[in-house]
């Protein structure tokens, strides 16, 4: 395992704080295995029929459920089985067509991919990842039919993005040979009918001590769920209380080790994420395509609004920051099923930027409509409220940009270490020159096989890479470990990387396509690249010249006043 | 040697179908072009009656193709009947109508001479010697210019409506023989057991002065119900469907409209998000005006509609409704 | 009963079709492709007899380049046995009675007792193909086939005919049907199915090992040609009504209706 990490190279969004663009690992643009996609292709469709003639989502939304009818066809139809391996009855679907059939489906109903994700993408990823054969033969089969609906229940009253503070406890009963679950979960999804939960808890005694994972089936003495939660969207979704009151669980249900509970939960979060991504890429298509239809229908002042300009500025936003965030989940999908890795950084960003592009895209949407955005007889509404969610759950974007970026900055981190240490040690320019090696100083350069034809783009790329990895220098070298605490600086870094690393793969994905089907027929995806990393750029350049501005202390006090004060600070006369 | 365009009729109760004077009127075209000749044939057990009237409309010839076999439709009864007349006459055109009973049988006789059918063809032109006939290929988004290159027997038919019958002659005077024709009744491979009625007919949507119809693009069975069935209260009007309404089962077979369902020839027809598919535009074509409302103002029926409103049918309808209320009142 | 089933691939219902240079046909690149409509109920009709008879093979049979595997394949999920890809770059180009002929010497090597099309493809639209096969292979056929049993070693056959009525009657086998959508409701592939199919034969046999010259088939062996192909002549005579709101484009279409058109 070791050695195979080796091997590979390193994350892509590492060279871009190190101000050196691996263009070697990300070109061509990862395409999937013709089989694959072809599968892919299939299932999307066979998903789509099935919605088109079987799915009502404002029934769903209206009802507060996904009928069982629902639930039982996507089983029938395979679907809830996508992920798990073909020896255990599923479909063995790599991330590209687990990422692909999930855009579809949030692009249908939002409730429905949360309903998938739980399972999937969470639910039964701790047995999928850590669950040894024995495990995975008694389980899995049923997963994949979807007999067994999964869920994933980490979450505490206490215990949000801090998993540490879990309370929930397994105490290993010697006498029995069981373990003991006591505590409360909350907002677990599919908590109403999932059979199979993966149960996070701290483990004491003989057994162990420590965070461990534990298989709980619904029916056990002692497990409970509470009602479904009444939310502002997903409401299609069942999300529950869950309650275990010495709860037994046999060791052959325990999930890799004790101990391990955390890093099972981290992992399987962090591969979960991406999915995440795609499914919010999926929901901005959808509204963008609301969005041209009113826009091209509805006229004001005899025209059509499409042709009014702050409209238009809206619709090629909306579609310039789809493609890119798309690009950035495929590009994320496409390298971990090629070189057989986990990207994690990439993947929470790719969540973050698709549920923020997401966010935009809904917000735009109901401006273009207008009045009947905000009606409740229309759609719009219900896009709006499903979308909120994205940037909150499965790790809120605040943790993920925090933990991303923290991660990226490891390895400028040493060369600046190791450059400073050069300075004490009084070694001349030459010697510095050396020790900086990894990084930065000079500019990035342009990929070689960015084409002329968006030359101009892969400049503004690399120009924004320069400016970007100098100024990581120059903060570590300043704060150095203290960039732990910086989180105004560090927010601005985790920005301009996300939008980096969303250049990055739109200028793969563009110039892949040329060089497959030549300028004329990539028109169309060379307009969107183009509006896309313009605004990127400046978007970057923003970040990175906002860094320790004035403003950081200004945020400082007035938090600190409004802490103090509890409400607005000042009176108007 | 002048060229034979022969025209094989369609009947129906003792009746010329309307598609059969259609293509006659498409052969006069081709014969007058080329100083040619119309032959008619009707197959039936007693056809003389039918081929007088087919001769009195404008056939230079007819032939009744007699066979107490042919008293009813089968494929192989009127194969047989129509290859015998093809090779005994060598005609350079065999036109038909578009229906059911053409391309239930047409390309058997066809298939006999290695040749395909130019079919369901909206229009022709004559290029010297030959006749190039437009076909509407991709559901109707384009229109083709197509060619037969093979030797004669050619064979076409034609779509419902594109070659008005209104101009034939009352009194033509064309010629009738009858032949007594041969038939292997062990050919008839067919053998029918009834034709029946699908559904009730009380739904007779050509006697409605106003016929209000709606289609998929509604959305729900709800909203069909909720839109068409406002609008044609308010105009006092039957209620008819496109093809898919009622395969997707919002209303019974007898309200469908087009080539699967009734003909219509309403004073007013309206058309709410109704695509136009061209199996739904032949069985509105009699209608005396036609609104359209969709909100693609790209979609086919458009062509056909007298006025149209592009728009949102869920805005426009109750709109309408109130319209004619107010207008009703004044 | 070995039972094939001839599909065609079509662009998608929903593609934006442009002419190619040429202007006598479209450009395929790019596009989405599927199974044509009356095709996919053509699969379903020969699923659901093997299924009743419990007994038999469903074939599926396609011609058309590399990428009308996939309308193999997707035939394959939902359930046919075994696939034969007419693929070989002579079978192209072509009409309807070309096609045909390829079509019956496929249903002669497989000695298919039950043929089955689709009525009609949504894109060239000739609807014709089948009833050509039958002719070719001068067996019995019925276009528009609303429902099929099988009955004593005979068919018995309900055919859609016009203004809402059916004809029922008895065909003997061997036979050929051209089915009408809607005659069933079309399964929806399963992922199981989806995956399954890949391991599914499909064979590609060339014109010389079906017994075909190439001057009977393909573009040589054609009659019909296209000169050529352009958009419909924009809109008849249609008066748009241009309103920025509904309520007024209302009260002016009616009052078009009752002034102009006298018709309310």
């Amino acid at each position: 395992m070791t050695d195979e990490k080796h091997a590979l190279p390193a994350p892509p969004t590492e060279g871009l704080f190190l101000g050196k663009i691996d263009e070697e690992s990300i070109y061509p643009f990862p395409e999937q295995d013709p089989d694959e996609k072809e599968i892919a292709d299939m299932t999307v469709a066979a998903f789509r029929e099935w919605a088109d003639d079987n799915l009502d989502s404002e029934k769903i939304d209206r009802d507060q459920e996904i009928p069982e009818s629902v639930r039982r066809q996507l089983g029938e139809l395979g679907l809830l089985g996508a992920t798990v391996p073909e020896e255990y009855e599923g479909a063995g679907f790599g991330t590209t067509s687990y990422c692909r059939l999930v855009e579809e489906m949030c692009r249908r109903d939002a409730s429905l991919s949360v309903f998938l994700g739980a399972h999937l993408s969470i639910g039964a990823k701790p047995l999928l990842l850590y669950g040894n054969p024995e495990q995975k033969a008694r389980y899995l089969p049923g997963v994949a039919t979807g007999e067994t609906i999964c869920a994933f229940a980490l979450t505490e009253p206490g215990s949000g993005s801090d998993a540490n503070a879990m309370r929930t406890t397994a105490e290993w009963d010697d006498a029995k040979g069981v373990f003991r679950l006591n505590g409360n979960k909350i907002w677990i999804t599919n908590g109403s009918y999932a059979e199979l939960f993966s149960v996070f808890a701290k483990a004491r005694g003989a057994r162990g001590n420590g965070p461990g994972a534990f298989i709980v089936r619904r029916g056990q003495k002692g497990f409970s769920n509470g009602p479904s939660e009444h939310k502002l969207g997903i409401r299609g979704t069942a999300t529950t209380e869950l309650a275990f009151q010495d709860v037994e669980v046999a060791p052959e249900d325990v999930i890799g080790e004790i101990g391990e509970g955390f890093k099972i939960a981290l992992e399987t979060l962090e591969t979960g994420r991406l999915s995440l991504g795609a499914g919010c890429t999926g929901g901005s298509k959808e509204c963008l395509k609301m969005a041209v239809e009113h826009a091209t229908e509805r006229t004001q002042f005899r025209k059509t609004i499409i042709s009014f300009g702050m409209i238009r500025e809206k619709l090629s936003r909306m579609a310039a920051h789809t493609y890119g965030s798309e690009s950035a989940v495929y590009l994320t999908s496409g390298l971990i099923d090629r070189d057989h890795r986990t990207l994690p950084v990439e993947a929470g960003y790719c969540k973050v930027l698709g549920s923020e592009t997401l966010w935009e895209v809904v917000n735009d949407t109901v401006q273009v409509v207008g009045g009947i955005g905000y009606m409740e007889e229309y759609p719009y509404q219900r896009s709006l409220r499903d979308a909120r969610i994205n940037l909150i759950f499965e790790g809120t974007n605040e943790i993920l940009r925090l933990s991303g970026t923290l991660e990226a900055l490891k390895e400028p981190s040493h060369a600046v270490t190791a450059r400073l240490k050069a300075e004490k040690a009084g070694l001349g320019a030459e010697g510095l020159e050396q020790a900086m090696g990894a990084i930065a100083g000079q500019a990035a350069t342009v990929p070689r096989w960015v084409p002329e034809v968006i030359a101009v783009e892969g400049e503004c790329f690399a120009a924004a890479v320069t400016a970007f990895s100098a100024k990581v220098v120059d903060v570590l070298r300043r704060h150095r470990r203290r960039i732990l605490g910086q989180q105004y600086t560090l927010r601005r870094l985790a920005d301009g990387a996300i939008q980096l690393y969303a250049m990055l793969a739109v200028l793969s994905r563009v110039s892949t396509r040329i060089a497959a089907v030549g300028e004329e027929r990539s028109a169309k995806e060379i307009l969107l690249a183009r509006r896309f990393i313009e605004e990127a750029a400046v978007r970057v350049h923003h970040e990175v010249e906002a860094i320790e501005t004035p403003r950081d202390g200004f945020d400082d006090q007035l938090a600190e006043l409004l802490g103090e004060e509890g409400r607005y600070p000042a009176p108007l006369f | 040697m002048s060229k034979k365009i022969l025209v094989v009729v369609e009947h129906e109760e003792g009746k010329i179908r309307r598609g059969s004077l259609e293509a006659l009127a498409a052969a006069r075209q081709l014969a007058e072009a080329w100083g040619g000749q119309v032959i008619g044939a009707v197959a039936a057990d007693q056809a003389t009656s039918l081929a007088e009237e087919f001769a009195r409309r404008g056939a230079d010839q007819v032939v009744a193709l007699e066979h107490p076999a042919l008293a009813r439709y089968t494929p192989d009864g009127y194969r047989q009947a129509i290859a015998g007349l093809i090779e005994e006459i060598a005609p350079e055109w065999v036109l038909m109508a578009h229906t059911y009973l053409a391309q239930d049988m047409l390309p058997l006789v066809s298939a006999a001479s290695g040749a395909p059918v130019l079919s369901d063809c909206v229009g022709v032109e004559i290029d010297g010697e030959r006749a190039v006939f437009l076909r509407q290929p991709y559901d109707a988004k384009f229109v083709a210019r197509t060619v037969d290159n093979g030797p004669a027997p050619h064979f076409a038919t034609l779509q419902s409506g594109a070659f008005p019958a209104d101009d034939l002659p009352e009194n033509h005077g064309g010629t009738v023989s009858t032949h007594a024709v041969e038939i292997d009744a062990a050919a008839l491979r067919r053998e029918v057991l009834e034709v029946r009625e699908v559904g009730d007919r009380t739904v007779d949507l050509s006697a409605s002065e106003v016929v209000v119809a709606g289609g998929r693009g509604l959305g729900s069975k709800e909203k069909f119900d909720e839109l068409v069935g406002s609008l044609a209260q308010a105009l006092g009007a039957a209620i008819g469907a496109s093809r898919p309404v009622v395969d997707s089962e919002w209303l019974p077979h007898a309200h469908q409209i087009g080539s699967s369902g009734q003909a219509i020839t309403p004073k007013l027809y309206v058309a709410l998000g109704i695509s136009g598919a061209i199996q739904h535009v032949v069985g509105i074509r009699g209608a005396q005006c036609i609104v359209a409302i969709n909100r693609d103002k790209e979609a086919p029926i458009f062509n056909e509609a007298t006025y149209g409103i592009v728009g949102d049918v869920a805005e426009v309808v109750p709109a309408l409704v109130a319209a004619i209320e107010e207008a009703r009142a004044q | 009963m070995k039972i094939l089933v001839c599909i065609k691939q079509v662009p998608d219902k929903d593609a934006r079709l442009v002419l190619d240079d040429a202007g006598r046909g479209i450009v395929q690149a790019d596009l989405n492709w599927e199974v044509n409509e009356s095709d996919r109920y053509a699969v379903e009709t020969g699923l659901r007899l093997k299924q009743t008879l419990g007994q038999g093979e469903v074939v599926v049979c396609t011609l058309g380049p590399d990428r009308a595997r996939k309308a193999l394949n997707t035939a394959l999920a939902m359930g046919a046995d075994r696939g034969i890809h007419l693929s070989d770059p002579d079978y192209r180009g072509g009409d309807p009675m070309t096609v045909a002929r390829v079509l019956a010497a496929v249903a002669r090597s497989e000695q298919a007792e039950l043929v089955l099309c689709g009525t009609r493809s949504d894109d060239e639209g000739y609807g014709q193909t089948p009833i050509l096969l039958a002719g070719l292979l001068d067996r019995p056929a019925v276009f528009l086939t609303m429902g099929v049993e099988v009955q004593d070693g005979s068919l018995k056959v309900i055919r859609e005919l016009e203004a809402g009525r059916q004809e029922e009657s008895i065909v003997p086998l061997p036979a050929v049907l051209a089915i009408q959508s809607g005659i069933y409701e079309v399964r929806y592939t399963s992922l199981k199915g989806i995956m399954a199919a890949k391991r599914k034969k499909v064979t590609q046999p060339t014109p010389t090992e079906l017994g075909l010259s190439s001057d009977q088939i393909g573009g040589t062996g054609q009659r019909i040609e296209v000169l050529s192909m352009a958009p419909p002549e924009a809109g008849g005579h249609c008066e748009f009504i241009e309103a920025d709101k509904p309520d007024v484009a209302a009260r002016e279409l009616v009052e078009k209706l009752r002034r102009e058109a006298k018709v309310i």
